[in-house]
């Protein structure tokens, strides 16, 4: 018994000091200098660059909501009978965008809603377009795309370069499992990665305070914790799969060159390859081409609503009946405006049905070919972590899809408030002719509906994101299982 | 001499799995990249007939431009839809890809790819040419004849470039004539020497990193070293350079933010409308639709003042972010490509000006109550123009890359200690 927690303490000894020297050698070799400048510069740089891009896109919503409000409060009466009113809706720039850009520079930036439906505005402002030619770096690019690679190549030499000098014959000489060994070498070696990286990421966080950015305001701090924690598990995710590479690999030279190609296959194969495989399992059409289709099918209804509407007038008044009323109100007249109420609200339940039904068909085609995209595109730890920070930044899929439902009960606000209360009505007479009526219901400008999109609270953001957090813990058993298990039968020799 | 170890490095090439990995990965890359593209392209151009100005509507929308198959660049933006009215330009989004996932990754397009990829790849070839051959005693036992390491170097040099351009070019090549067969899909006879311009730009492009990894190592002694330098240095050119003169631009040029311009522009509003009021009052309304003109056209004139002066800071902030990016290798080759396709930033800002231009001829129609306007034509500058205005000083600066990092590689070479 004594015996056993004797051993137990020996290895424990022997852990740290694995974990000592290979801290050390890391903070002494010539690469570790070359990444903590890296790391340092580039993490607060980007989370700078994009505050400021923020800021700006924050002054210019506030600017443009305020010129929107005032084009709302100077609606005129006579513009809305002509069905000329167009209102905007805009998106508010999404604060966390800072550490992840997702698809904040690629959705319409406001939608246009008129009587006849909505049409998206243009998406970024063309000064950010012009000057991203050269790409984004945001947070989560660098964390994915560069230390992902310096994570690899840490990791390169973790086994194979301790075989190439010898040094792990004379520590395999020791008392010591080979388990010890793996998890010293991987504990110091993450380690040596992940100080330069929490150093970095607090300077970025210093930074942003500097810059007013509301850290402690609502639940930013746990989102903030969230990047940070998922950026920890990443980088190590990456140095385990490097370090399952090296122990699989008697020559560093090989591991290197086999570390070269999983990376590129994850952060550049994988994603594409999914997203192609999508396109071509379940091809979509444009949203222009639905936007296009419903407003046809709205001019078509309308069409024959007037020429309903003339058939039913002819058949009260008669061919001659004049259109223009007297003082005095007929039994025509009453009979009149209840076959052209029902009429009118008929359409109206027609049309938005209709439309409803395109929406609703496009949207579920629209998801359908997002998730096989998606989930084809967890294979890749990159994607997964990608799609996980941007919904928990706010700008990830979720967002996406609360905008777009968004846009659609705005719609349908704004029928019920503005655009149906001033009715054009053309009647198509039998002989050709047509005539036009207005009928018109007092509007309350001030009290329009505003445009809000439904907040996404963070436990609802991992929730739905459960397949990208198993592919990410995926990633994070099985290479160290594998590194295990290739270890164990390693040739020190 | 110099053939035999071509031709042995060719064949070195040919057995080993790095190669054979290599070229399966980019081959595989490549024709994804032009696949979706192609696609993406397609969806666009089905949206353009749908959005297209109709005869006499004051409305300028160009097609998508088929080489944004390979050089996606601004074209999106350069496709948007610039309606023309009283009030002003609206813009609106013209034809949108469905493909929302290019928001989440970078476009994989031919310039991406051999950006990124390629690039790496070059590295890849070169970076264990010297030290490689040091550690298993080749480099001794080839010395030993009377080859002089220059002869040595271009070899090495040469043989590698083909083995490794040979593939991709294929790979392009076949990509684009299938691409040609579909009818849909027209390439303009111009469109086709461009390609092949951005295809040895992309050429150039790789050879200048395949000399850096020569170099690099021939200042090594042991290839992983070389390998972890090699990657240090192309993060750097390809993802931070690029980015960081952006950033210096930015602090460097102010340019006035979309309130800062409404403000002025409701100032000069309230201002010009005051005065006029006050004037027609003095006169006691006689005279007063010169007067009113008169204040209009001062309105228009400032705004025009405005956005020009917006215009020109912006071109010097463009400008600045432009030379500074130049330091990498990377950003020169997007430039020069993007350019090329007529899908760059010089492209997107000409484009502007016509748009702009087209306002102004039509809106003198618009006002008199003409419903019919003349359509937008636009013309994308000749490769003569895009060179003379930056492309060619873009690949004169790879070229001059390619050049440097050769000689360095030489001079370190002949330095190397061969035991």
């Amino acid at each position: 018994m004594r015996d056993g927690l004797d051993h137990r303490q020996e290895i424990n000894r022997m852990l740290k000091t694995i974990v000592r020297k290979e801290l050390q050698e890391n903070l002494y070799s010539y690469r570790f200098p070359l990444f903590a400048i890296i790391c340092i510069l580039l993490v607060p740089l980007g989370l700078y660059v994009n505050n400021l891009n923020y800021i700006k896109s924050v002054r210019d919503y506030n600017e443009q909501m305020r010129l929107a409000d005032e084009a709302v409060a100077s609606i005129q009466m006579q513009d809305v009978m002509a069905g000329k009113i167009a209102i905007k809706g805009f998106r508010p720039p999404a604060l966390l965008s800072v550490f992840s850009q997702g698809f904040e520079g690629a959705l319409p930036r406001f939608y246009e809603f008129t009587p006849d439906g909505y049409t998206p505005g243009e998406s970024s402002s063309g000064e950010a377009s012009i000057l991203s030619v050269q790409g984004k770096i945001d947070f989560v690019f660098l964390i994915q795309m560069v230390l992902s690679l310096v994570g690899l190549l840490f990791a390169s030499d973790v086994i194979a370069g301790e075989k190439e000098s010898g040094t792990l014959r004379a520590m395999l000489s020791n008392s010591l499992p080979r388990d010890t060994i793996l998890v010293g070498k991987i504990t110091g070696g993450y380690l040596a990665l992940w100080f330069p990286f929490i150093i970095a990421f607090l300077l970025g966080i210093v930074l942003l305070l500097v810059r007013a950015f509301p850290l402690f305001v609502g639940d930013t701090l746990a989102r903030v914790l969230s990047v940070f924690l998922a950026a920890s598990l990443f980088i190590l995710i990456y140095f385990a799969i490097g370090s399952m590479i090296s122990s699989s690999s008697s020559k560093t030279r090989t591991s290197l060159i086999v570390i070269l190609l999983v990376w590129v296959s994850f952060q550049l194969v994988i994603p594409r390859v999914s997203d192609m495989a999508a396109d071509v399992i379940y091809p979509i059409r444009t949203e222009t081409q639905v936007s296009l289709e419903k407003s046809i099918l709205a001019k078509s209804i309308d069409t024959e609503t007037s020429r309903e509407l003339g058939r039913r007038y002819v058949l009260i008044y008669g061919n001659e009946g004049s259109p223009g009323r007297g003082d005095k109100t007929t039994p025509e007249d009453v009979k009149w405006d209840a076959v052209k109420k029902e009429i009118e609200s008929n359409a109206r339940e027609r049309k938005a049905q209709q439309v409803k039904q395109i929406d609703d068909a496009y949207g579920r085609e629209k998801r359908i070919r997002q998730n096989i995209a998606t989930n084809l595109s967890l294979f890749s730890p990159s994607a997964a972590f990608a799609r996980l920070l941007a919904d928990v930044c706010g700008t990830g899929e979720i967002a996406r899809r609360k905008y777009g439902e968004a846009i659609k009960d705005h719609a349908q606000a704004l029928d019920t408030a503005l655009f149906s209360r001033a009715k054009r009505t053309i009647i198509a007479l039998p002989g050709g002719k047509t005539s036009l009526s207005f009928s018109i219901q007092p509007i309350d400008v001030k009290a329009l509906p505003k445009f809000t999109i439904a907040p996404t609270s963070l436990a609802e953001a991992f929730k739905e994101d459960w397949a990208s957090l198993l592919s990410l813990a995926f990633w994070l058993i099985a290479p160290f299982a594998a590194a295990y298990v290739r270890f164990l039968r390693y040739d020190v020799r | 001499m110099t053939w035999t170890i071509v031709r042995k490095e060719i064949i070195a090439n040919l057995l080993s799995y790095k190669f054979f990995i290599a070229i399966l990965l980019t081959t595989l890359l490549l024709f994804t990249s032009f696949f979706v593209l192609y696609k993406d392209y397609k969806g666009r151009l089905a949206d353009y007939e749908l959005v297209r100005a109709k005869p006499g509507e004051p409305i300028a929308v160009l097609p998508p431009n088929p080489l944004s198959i390979f050089a996606k660049g601004l074209d999106e933006a350069m496709t948007r839809s610039f309606e023309v009215s009283r009030i002003g330009i609206a813009v609106f989004a013209g034809q949108k890809s469905g493909n929302i996932i290019f928001a989440f990754f970078p476009t994989p397009d031919f310039v991406y790819i051999v950006k990124v990829v390629l690039s790496l790849v070059a590295l890849l070839f070169g970076f264990d040419q010297v030290s490689r051959e040091k550690e298993s005693g080749v480099l001794r036992l080839m010395l030993s004849n009377s080859v002089s390491r220059a002869k040595i170097l271009a070899g090495k040099w040469l043989g590698n470039f083909l083995s490794l351009s040979v593939p991709f070019l294929l790979v392009t090549l076949l990509g684009f004539a299938l691409m040609n067969l579909d009818p849909g899909v027209s390439f303009p006879a111009s469109s086709i020497g461009r390609f092949f311009l951005l295809v040895l730009t992309a050429l150039i492009y790789i050879a200048l990193f395949l000399s850096l990894g020569i170099f690099v190592s021939a200042l090594t002694r042991r290839a992983a070293s070389s390998l972890v330098i090699l990657l240090l240095i192309w993060t750097v050119s390809v993802f931070v350079v690029p980015n960081l003169g952006t950033l210096l631009a930015r602090q460097m040029v102010d340019v006035p933010s979309v309130k800062a311009l409404s403000e002025k522009q409701d100032q000069v509003w309230t201002r010009e409308v005051l005065e006029l009021i006050l004037e027609s009052r003095a006169k006691n309304g006689r005279g007063t639709g010169d007067i009113a003109k008169n204040h209009f056209d001062a309105i228009n004139r400032e705004l025009n003042q405005m956005e020009e002066d917006y215009r020109n800071k912006f071109d010097r902030l463009v400008r600045l972010s432009k030379n500074i990016n130049r330091l990498s290798p990377a950003a020169s080759f997007v430039y020069a490509s993007t350019e090329l396709a007529g899908t760059g930033i010089g492209e997107e800002s000409r484009l502007k000006e016509n748009v702009l231009r087209y306002k102004d001829s039509v809106l003198p129609n618009l006002e008199r109550g003409e419903k019919q306007a003349a359509a937008f034509a636009y013309r994308y500058r000749s490769v003569g123009q895009v060179l003379a205005q930056g492309g060619l000083f873009d690949l004169t600066w790879l070229v001059f890359f390619n050049i440097l990092f050769f000689a360095m590689g030489y001079v370190a070479f002949v330095r190397y200690d061969v035991r």
